[in-house]
Formats: structure tokens, sequence, C-alpha cells
């Protein structure tokens, strides 16, 4: 096969430099690229024969090829069995479609940073790392700084893994989203990891997403509760929230206004807060 | 482009333009079974089975099947497993318009490949990509139950 | 004869459904011819403009393209697009290219290329210079003085009144509203709003045109209204109907949605002006964009009634959002006042309707074709009443519906815009509807949960349609022998999804007594199937069912003459079992038999019937539905859990296939209340253009459902059955509003109910009890 457009290099450098040579898109599922949604660049990469699509456990975490499916994502006991469970729920959350997961990425939903990628969402949460690969090598970043490295680096690069850790026995996290129907893109999804130290949280990792722009850290509002280790109850999550997301921009859709969107963030989170904090008080 | 494909089990070489979809590709080569519903992928009923999991052909570029394996219904036919699952839909009356009834049938058949005896809620969780507005997916549901339980009975009986 | 039934009644397998399971090459689509040309249309990018000038010079240089149609070369036909018998009710406001485009998504030009990206390729090189003309999008403002006049064309005819943009109107009175409001102890009214929503059949408007040997213009169609469509397009292409052929293949679904000419004209009008085959397929995009959808109403109605619950006057005043064009806004609006009505034989009522013409994509016929709009408010209502009179829900209702041998109130009106006979009904099964529909939801140990975050709710909504159109709608068939005692069966009415092939084949085999497989149905070709008025109305059982019931019998009646014959036995003492007809002394002779004699061997000729129906009334079917809801308080998302709809379709032909438009009915109700709309951004362009944004259920956002046939037969209909294709669909919105009120304490008159309108809605009572509190502490 052999065409001016439609490309499937070997290895990542011959993928980098078709990228170098301009007008040229990255190809994962291509569930965001090709049909009415398309954006017709001169040329499409396609990542398919690099061998990305791997789920290996190493050094008490995982590591994700970018190629990886969403639904292998959902099939995977892996990650169950390293307490990563809300990876798949956020799989499932982002697209409903099985054949839609059969084709969707983990970096191609990176990349895209879609409005309504709830997996992004959960992986922000577990401080998950980026693996790009440049011209000049690769290199590490957290996914919670992606958006600057892309606004910063104009040189070409790949999403070519997702480590992400596994969380440590005295952490919890919760992904959850509020939908008006189980197979429509949610109103809002949001996913806390609290790390505890007895029943009192020492750290705190939020992120919401659905109702704004990209899905993003609350850095705000985990230092609201991260302040003063003091016993948070509901008035006190009410608070954080009220304080944690005031300076959010959120994003207005069709039938959901910018301050319903916000107020419902605000309790989708306390709710989730809320439901981790009696699950750690019950192990205790 | 000359790009290679296995379809319906058969090596066939093909001369396609660069933006031809795959849903183009299948249809002129007389799958009918794989048909338009929309261009985003979200109806369903453009679903093939690519290397065996089903997809959906409408956002595909088919050149993005090169050197794959694409399954449509007319690849099924005369296959016992899949000849339990339509008799289920045709017996349960889960067949309307029919529209939906091939990607219906290729979902359920890959979810029963996969799992012999699915929940009520997997079942539902797996058509989710299948859109309908016929039937309210009563029947349906019904029907891929009906099978799971005729496969059951099948084995048990030898 | 009334033997039991062994074909009628029975969940006998659809005629087609071997074929749809295999993924047989059925639907319009699945043929290629060769040489076939590819159409795309140009749409107009601005809501309401003059066409000042359009250059399709390099549009027509392009590479591929072998036709470019504007207004310029096409005639000025006025017609209406409207699927309607003939002639279609008014206004008639349409002409396949005009000079002025009048929403986002009006025709412009239209391309045939030997391939869709050259059809594409060639549309960006067509050049229009338009005239922006201000819009209007909202009803209230179109028909106000100074509004921009939509339809200001001189060769427009029948619209009500078009300065003020009202497409059509609609005044009934029966008795003395003023009267009856003086009479009542208790007088309320409400505004209801209801909003676009669409069809969305899977399978999208598609046609395909050729020229015939000949010289004939052949339609293959993608229709539930394949005689009306040949007669409108011959109308507009200015050809005899008998130079049109439409043929009808498997439907992809259409609910209304193809009761219309969409794509009919215009691309036969391409193949014309090539004399190639040409494809005309729409995207989701353009369906839509450019197709039609269910007239929004806004609805203020009045309702007096006496303390004990009996109604004594309504007033009903409807604004219908018509769009662009008119099509069916006459009739819509008829049947928004009349089955409201009729349901409730109220003796004192009047209607006002106004259908007024905005920018806006164009509005026609969709399932319950104004009833559920109609229902949502008469049904919200009904319970805000009960509830201010301390009345039972259910109570209300038994108390004013209509009985059999009573005469609705509007019976006599407004079918198509023509006055009908007054008929009473015959059957009501709507006691039997609302009893075994209590009893399936458990409504009398139903428990609403009126405190905490997840508050369950019940509530109920009645509904009433028809049985086909009296003295309008009708269907015809046509039966022959085949010598392996097989019978073709023509009819003219099509299959669009319904399963309404095995309808005609299961009653064509009861009257003959053979097995349905041995009746090979064809529907529907107009140079082979006699006419039918099309797929709506809810006609095609109780109609076209009944043309086929007339041409069984007058076959068998043949039958019989040859075996009376052969037997040497009088016709009376004959009797006709599985394929064969037997003498009272033992002796048989087999349906092939007989046939072989009458073709080949003595006195031949071909066994065969022709026969028509239409009726002179339309008995109505009745519908409750049920439904029970959990609303989380805090976000207002409303979970739908059960879904119960009884229904008195008369008599089930097919209960496998009448269960199957309940519940798919069911589901598109659902939609109607909870997701669906058609948003625009404010400049008339559509927000949801896929099946991302615009939300039709999938399989798990589906509650239980439950359908329930109750059978009543009805005398005027094949076997007793009247009809079940709509009803279903016009009450389960109302029941879920009445749900969520019973749940929250809280009524939202406007759909869809949006977890923010539930939300806010929420808010705005607590805040009433708030301040009730505060006052109550001063």
């Amino acid at each position: 096969m052999s065409s001016d457009f439609y490309f499937r290099p070997r290895s990542l450098d011959e993928a980098l430099s078709l990228l170098a040579a301009g007008d040229s898109e990255i190809l994962g599922g291509g569930t965001y690229l090709i049909g009415r949604r398309a954006r017709r660049a001169a040329r499409l990469i396609d990542l398919e024969r690099l061998s990305l699509d791997y789920i290996h456990e190493e050094e008490g975490g995982i590591k994700l090829g970018a190629m990886t499916r969403l639904q292998d994502l959902v099939d995977s006991e892996l990650l169950k069995r390293l307490s990563l469970g809300m990876v798949s729920e956020a799989a499932l959350a982002t697209r409903p479609s099985w054949m839609l997961r059969n084709m969707s990425t983990v970096g191609g939903e990176i990349v895209q940073r879609s409005r309504h990628s709830a997996l992004v969402v959960a992986l922000l949460a577990l401080d998950a790392e980026v693996t790009l690969a440049t011209n000049s090598g690769a290199r590490t970043l957290s996914l919670a700084d992606f958006d600057r490295e892309i606004a910063v680096n104009a040189g070409p690069m790949i999403v070519a893994e997702i480590t992400i850790r596994a969380p440590k026995d005295n952490a919890r996290a919760a992904f959850r989203t509020l939908a008006q129907l189980p197979s429509q893109e949610p109103i809002t999804a949001a996913a806390v990891r609290f790390l505890f130290d007895g029943s009192k949280v020492c750290e705190t990792r939020a992120a919401i997403g659905g109702s704004v722009r990209v899905p993003q850290r609350l850095r705000v509002f985990e230092r609201e509760l991260d302040s003063d280790g003091r016993r948070l109850d509901a008035e006190r999550l009410r608070d954080c929230c009220c304080t944690g997301l005031r300076q959010v921009e959120f994003v207005d859709k069709h039938y959901f206004s910018i301050d319903y969107l916000r107020d419902m963030s605000a309790l989708l989170l306390t709710r989730i807060c809320v439901e981790l904090l009696e699950e750690q008080d019950r192990l205790n | 482009m000359k790009i290679q494909l296995k379809l319906n089990g058969c090596d066939q070489n093909f001369d396609v333009s660069e933006q031809l979809t795959l849903l183009q590709l299948l249809r002129d080569e007389g799958c009918y079974s794989v048909k338009h519903g929309c261009e985003s992928g979200d109806c369903g009923a453009c679903t093939v089975l690519m290397n065996d999991r089903p997809a959906v052909s409408c956002i595909m570029l088919a050149a993005q099947a090169h050197e794959k394996s694409v399954i449509t219904l007319e690849g099924l036919d005369d296959e016992p497993r899949t000849g339990c699952i339509q008799d289920a839909f045709v017996n349960s009356g889960a067949i309307q318009c029919g529209y939906c009834t091939p990607a219906m049938i290729l979902v359920t058949r890959a979810l029963l490949d996969r799992s012999s005896s699915p929940s009520e809620t997997q079942i539902r969780e797996a058509l989710n990509g299948v859109l309908c507005r016929c039937t309210g997916y009563v029947k349906p549901v019904e029907a891929v139950l009906n099978a799971v339980r005729q496969q059951s009975e099948v084995t048990t009986h030898g | 004869m009334d033997d039991e039934l062994k074909y009628v009644g029975h969940a006998v397998k659809k005629v087609d459904a071997r074929k749809l399971a295999t993924g047989r090459a059925a639907f319009t689509d699945d043929i290629e011819m060769r040489g076939m040309l590819h159409a795309k249309l140009l749409y107009s990018p601005h809501a309401h403009a003059r066409i000042r000038e359009i250059d399709t010079s390099q549009a027509e240089r392009a590479p591929g393209v072998r036709a470019v149609l504007t207004y310029k070369n096409v005639p000025r036909v006025i017609f209406s697009s409207a699927g309607e018998n003939y002639p279609e009710p008014p206004p008639y406001d349409q002409v396949m290219f005009d000079r002025k485009v009048r929403f986002v998504g009006d025709r412009v030009a239209a391309v045939a290329a030997d391939s869709v990206e050259a059809a594409d390729s060639a549309l960006a090189l067509i050049r229009v210079d338009y005239e922006l003309l201000d819009p209007v999008f909202e009803v209230e403002a179109a028909c106000q003085p100074g509004a921009p006049v939509i339809h200001d064309e001189a060769d427009a005819t029948g619209i009500y009144d078009a300065r003020r943009n009202i497409a059509a109107h609609l005044d009934l009175l029966a008795g003395d509203p003023e009267q009856g409001f003086r009479g009542a102890d208790l007088v309320m009214e409400r505004d209801y709003r209801t909003q676009f929503v669409q069809h969305c059949a899977l399978e999208p408007h598609v046609t395909i045109c050729y020229v015939d040997e000949d010289d004939r213009l052949v339609i293959r169609t993608s229709t539930q209204v394949p005689f009306h469509v040949r007669r409108i397009v011959a109308h507009e292409l200015q050809l005899p109907v008998g130079r049109v052929r439409v043929i009808k293949p498997r439907i992809g679904g259409g609910f209304g949605g193809k009761q219309e000419v969409v794509t009919e004209d215009v691309c036969a009008a391409l193949c014309l002006a090539t004399r190639r085959p040409v494809r005309l397929e729409f995207t989701r995009e353009e369906e839509f964009i450019a197709a039609r959808s269910r007239h929004p109403q806004t609805i203020r109605l009045k309702m007096g009634v006496r303390r004990d619950g009996q109604l004594t006057a309504v007033d009903m005043r409807v604004l219908a959002n018509a769009g662009a064009y008119g099509t069916h806004s006459l009739t819509v609006m008829g049947v928004t006042a009349t089955k409201t009505f009729s349901l409730y034989n109220v003796a004192n009522a009047k209607f006002t309707g106004d259908a007024v013409y905005t920018n806006l994509p164009v509005t026609g016929a969709f399932r319950g074709y104004g009833a559920p709009q109609g229902f949502f408010a008469f049904e919200s209502l009904l319970d805000e009443l009960a509830a201010e009179l301390g009345i039972d829900r259910i109570e209300i209702r038994r108390k004013n519906f209509i009985r059999a041998g009573q005469v609705p109130p509007f019976a006599q009106i407004i079918s198509e815009g023509k006055e009908t006979a007054k008929r009473a009904i015959v059957t009501c099964g709507m006691e039997e509807c609302l009893r075994r529909g209590m009893d399936e939801i458990g409504w009398n140990d139903a428990r609403s949960r009126p405190t905490g975050r997840m508050r369950t709710g019940f509530g109920v909504a009645c509904a009433m349609q028809s049985s086909g159109i009296a003295r309008l709608d009708m269907g015809s068939t046509f039966m022959k022998m085949n010598e392996d005692g097989s019978f073709n069966l023509l009819v003219g009415v099509p299959d669009i999804g319904t399963g309404s092939d095995t309808i005609m084949a299961q009653i064509a085999a009861e009257v003959l007594r053979v097995d349905p497989e041995k009746i090979i149905v064809c529907s529907s070709d107009t140079d082979f199937t006699p006419f039918d008025s099309g797929a709506y109305a809810s006609s095609t059982t109780f109609i076209s069912g009944t043309s086929v019931l007339k041409a069984a019998e007058e076959v068998r009646r043949q039958i019989l003459s040859v075996a009376a014959d052969v037997l040497e036995c009088d016709v009376d003492q004959l009797r006709c079992q599985d394929g064969a007809v037997y003498d009272p002394s033992g002796g048989s002779i087999s349906y092939s038999d007989i046939c072989h004699r009458a073709l080949y061997e003595k006195d031949q000729f071909q066994i065969m019937a022709t026969a028509s129906h239409y009726s002179p009334s339309s008995p109505p079917p009745f519908a409750a539905a049920f439904a029970e809801v959990v609303v989380d308080v805090e976000t207002g998302i409303v979970q739908v859990k059960k879904v119960v709809s009884a229904v008195d379709c008369g008599f089930a032909i097919n209960p496998q296939t009448a269960e199957g438009q309940v519940e798919g009915a069911v589901a598109q109700a659902i939609g109607f209340a909870l997701t669906e709309d058609m948003p625009h951004d404010g400049e008339g362009r559509m927000l949801w253009t896929d099946f991302r944004s615009y939300k039709i259920l999938a399989a798990s956002d589906m509650p239980e459902i439950v359908p329930i046939l109750v059978t009543t037969k009805d005398p005027a209909g094949p076997f007793g059955a009247k009809s079940i294709a709509e009803i279903p669909i016009s009450s389960p919105a109302a029941a879920i509003a009445n749900a969520v009120a019973d749940a929250t304490g809280v009524r939202i008159r406007e759909l869809p109910l949006t977890p923010e309108r539930v939300y806010r809605a929420l808010k705005a009572a607590q805040h009433v009890a708030q301040d009730t509190v505060e006052v109550s502490r001063r």
C-alpha cells in the first residue's frame, strides 16, 4: 500500500518525521478524525504498526501504550487487581458504545482532551504521567501539564505511553458522573483521590470534565481540602467546593446553564468526597 | 491506493480512493447488510467485526482495514451460532423495519463469543452502540436472552 | 364464520423477518445501477433571504458534473409536499427551487455528478448572491404586525393569512363554552409548551430515479406514501401520472417523516435532466436540517369542572410552529383538537389554532400527529384539577371519558379539511385499559416517596387516536391464485417496518384457510399494486386490511365454485380447511388441483379478485399509560423506572407486532418527554445535527416497558381490529410529567423535562415554601 495521504510508519522516529513534514495528523482509533468531524489534514499517520497497545504492570503501577483501546481498559483484570477500577469505569463512561470503545485509544483521548472525555478526568485524579516521543528523545511529564506542554512546545510530538501508579494502601479514589441517561454524555464528571493519615485527609487530587471546556485538575479545591487537615464535614466540603470552583470556567451547553453546571459539579464533588470519607471511616 | 484485507474470510485486493470509508467500500462490494445511518459512528448501523471486534465502519477509512480481517453479516451466514441468533430475533418479534438488525445480530454474536451467559444489563450495554427507533429494544433484548438460553441448551444436550 | 381463528390473533412470524435477519439487499439503496449519478443539494446558509443572483457556470464545468438545477432552469410549479389525499389541504406554498430561501437548509440548487465527492465539490463552486432579510423564529413574534413576512410570493395559494405568517387556522366550536365555564365550580387555565422533535428513522431519506425503456420515470424511494409521491412529483414535473412509477422497497422506518415528498422530486428532476439513474441520499446531518419534524405547540388550556369532577367546558388555544412551509399544519392542529376533546366528550368546547410560519426547518407529520402535544396539555391539567378538587386522578378521568354509544363532539369535523358524518363510538376499552394498567403498575399500592433525595412518583395519562380517516383514506388489494396453492397478494399499502405485510398475509390466510406462508405479499409499486392512501393515520390494518379481507373472500368464493363443480356439491355444503376444500361426505380437492383446473383444464379462468375499501367511520383506539419515576431532587434528573401502556386496539391481528408498536412508541414518547429537541443558535442554524447531540434512547436507557393489549372487537374493523400504530405515543410524556409532579409536588408544563428545568422548579417551590414559612412566622 503506498499513498501520499495515509501512512503506517513502522517506528516512532518514522512517525515523527512524517509529523514534522507538516499538515499531518496522528490517527489513533479515528473516532475524532474521520467522518463528518474530520479535519482534513493532508496526511494521516496511523500508529497501528507501532505495537503501542499494551497494558503492563511495572514498578507498582501500570504502563499503558497510547494505542490501548478503551475496551481493553474495561476488560483489564490487571487494572482491577491494582485497585485502578475507576479507569475502567471512566473508559465506559467516555464511550457507552462498545464499538467506539474498540476504536478509541487512550492516546487519542488525551490528545483530543474532549470536553466529555471522562477517561482523562480519572487519569488526572490518579496523577497519571504521559511519555511523549519527540525528535530530541522521550520526555515524561504529568498529564496535568500536558496542555502547557502543547502550548509551549511547537515541535512534533507523539503520546507514546501513559503511566499510572497504583494507589497506596492509604489512598481512596472514586470516579462518578451525573447524567440524564446512562448512555448519554455526562452533565458533569468528577474524580477524587484522597490520601489518608488515619481518618484525616492529607492529600487530595480532584478533576472534573463534561461541564468545562477541557477536563482539568481542580488545584484550588485540592489546596482548600489540604489546607489544615481539619475534619472534613459536609459544611466544610461545601465551603471548599464554593471556593474551589469559583475560578473554574464552566461552559454552558444547550439545556445546561453555567450556574447549573457549577452547582452540579459542586454537588458531585461533595457526594464523592463524602463517599470516600465514609468508606475510610468504615474501614478504620 | 492499493489495500488488501480479508473480507468475510477471503483475501481480497482493492484499489481505493484515499478518502473512501470502509462503509462505502463494503457497500460497493455488495455487503448491503452494512448500512448508512449516520456519519459519526453513533448509530451502529454500519457495524462490522474488525479483527473479530465490533467496530463502526462509517468513521473508518478503507485504508485502516489494510491487512486486517473484516466480517459482515454476509460472512456469517450458514453458520449455526449466528443462525441461532437470527432465529431468536425472528421468533421473538425483535425485527421491525430491520435496518439495525444486522448490526444487532453482529454485536450479539460478538457478545456471545465473549461470554456465554451475559446478564440483561450486559446485553443492554453491548447493544448501546446500536440505535433502534422502532422497538424500544424490548424484543431485541428478549431475543438475545432467548438465544443465550438456546445455546446453553445445545451445549448441555450436546 | 366464528370458528376458532388459526392465524389472525396469533404471533405469526413476520413475512420479511428472514430476509431482514440475514441482511439481504432489500432497502432502497441496496442496488447498483450502471451509470448511476449521485446527487447533492445546496442549502441556504441563511434563515431568510432572497437570491439576487446565482451563478452555476463553474459548477457545471466541474469534473464529473452532469446537471445543475436551480430556480432558473426548473419550471415554477406550486405544490404541497404533504403526503395527503388529493386535493391536499392548504396551503400550497412550495416550489422545487424558489428565488427566496426561508430557513437554514432550504433548497438553493441541486447537482448530479459521477460521484458523491464530485457533487460535493461542485456545490462549493456555485456562487449565490443573497439579499439578507430579517428572520423570525418565535411563533408569538411571527404573527405580530410588523414581523417579516415569510411567504410574500404572489402565487402561493391557501395560506390563511400570509401577512401575519399564519399558514393555517382552525376554529372549532361545540355547545356553549361560556355557559359551561359559568356553571363550573372551578376554572383553571394553564400554558403548556412542546418542542421540536424528529423521527430519527435509522434509514435516512433516500431515492433512486431512473428512466426506463418506455421513457417512464421510475422512482425507487423510501416512502410511506408511494401514490401521493407519484401524483405530487408528476404535478411538479408536469408529467401525466401514468408516466411515473413509484417503487417502495423495504423501508428503514418512517414514523411520519416519510409521509412527505422530501427527496423524490428533485432526484426525479435531475434524472430527467441527465437521462441517467440518479441517487439522492440524505446524510444524518441533512435529516436534522432539511427533512421534517413535529410541530412544536404552545397551548393555552382552560378547563371548567364541577366539584364532582365533571368537565363543563374546555377552551384550547394552540399556536403551532409550522416552520418555513405549511405541509401538514392544518390537519395536525385538527387532530390536536379532535382527539383530546373527543376522549372526554366535552359538550362545551372551543378550539382556536394558528399554525404560524417561522424561519426554521419544516414541521410535518409525526406519529400521533398533534395528539401527543394536545394530550400533554390536557392530561397535565386534568391532574392539576384533580389535585385542586381533592379528587382521585383516575376518578376524574373515569368521570369524563367517552363511553360506547356516545358521539364525540367534533366527530364530524376536520379530516384533512373536510366534514364527515357524526358517528357514535361503538367500542371503548378505556375502563379495561385503566384497570389493567393500574394493576400492572401497582397503582393502589404505589407509595410516592415525598421526602428525601430520591423521590418516587406515579402518573397516569390517557389518549385516543383514530383508525384511518373516515370517508377519505382508501386502500385496495389485488389477489390471484397460483397452481401450487399459493396466492399473490398485491397491496397498495406500504409496509414501512410495522409488519403490515404480515398482517395482510394473516388476514388473507385466515379467510382462505391456508398457512400465511402460502401468501406472497408485494407492497407496493404504483404500476402493480392498486391504490392506497399510504401508511399513515393508523389506517393500514383497519382500511387496507379490510380490502384484503374483501378480496380474499371473493377469491374463496371462486375457489369454492370450482370445487363445487368438481365435487358435484352445493357451494353451501363445502368447507375450506388447510388449503383444501371438503364436502360433507368426505370428498375433497386441494387448492392446487383447483387452480390447475381453473388455469389449464376446464372453463379456464384466473382465480383472482380486487377489492377496495374506505370506511364511513373511524373507530378510535384508546390508551392509558402509567409511569413510575424517581427524581433526584438535588439534581433534577428524572429516571423513568417503568411505563405501562394499555391499549384498546380492538383486536390485535398479530399480538407480537402489536406489542412491538407499543414498545417503540413508548420509547419515542420518553425521548419526547426527557431529552429530544432541535435547538438553534439564534440565527436558525440547527445545533444538534448528529446522534451524539440529539439523543434518542439507547438500550441501557430504557425503563421496563409493559404493553397490555385490550380487546374490544369493533365491528367496523377486520376481525374487530381498530389500530395501534400511533396511539401509544400520545400519553407517556404526560404520564411522566404527572409522575414527576406526584414525586416532587412540582408541575412542569414545558417539554422536555430537562434536569435543569426540574431543578429550577424545585428550587422555586422551596423558596415559595420558605416564604410561606416566613410569612406565617410573622
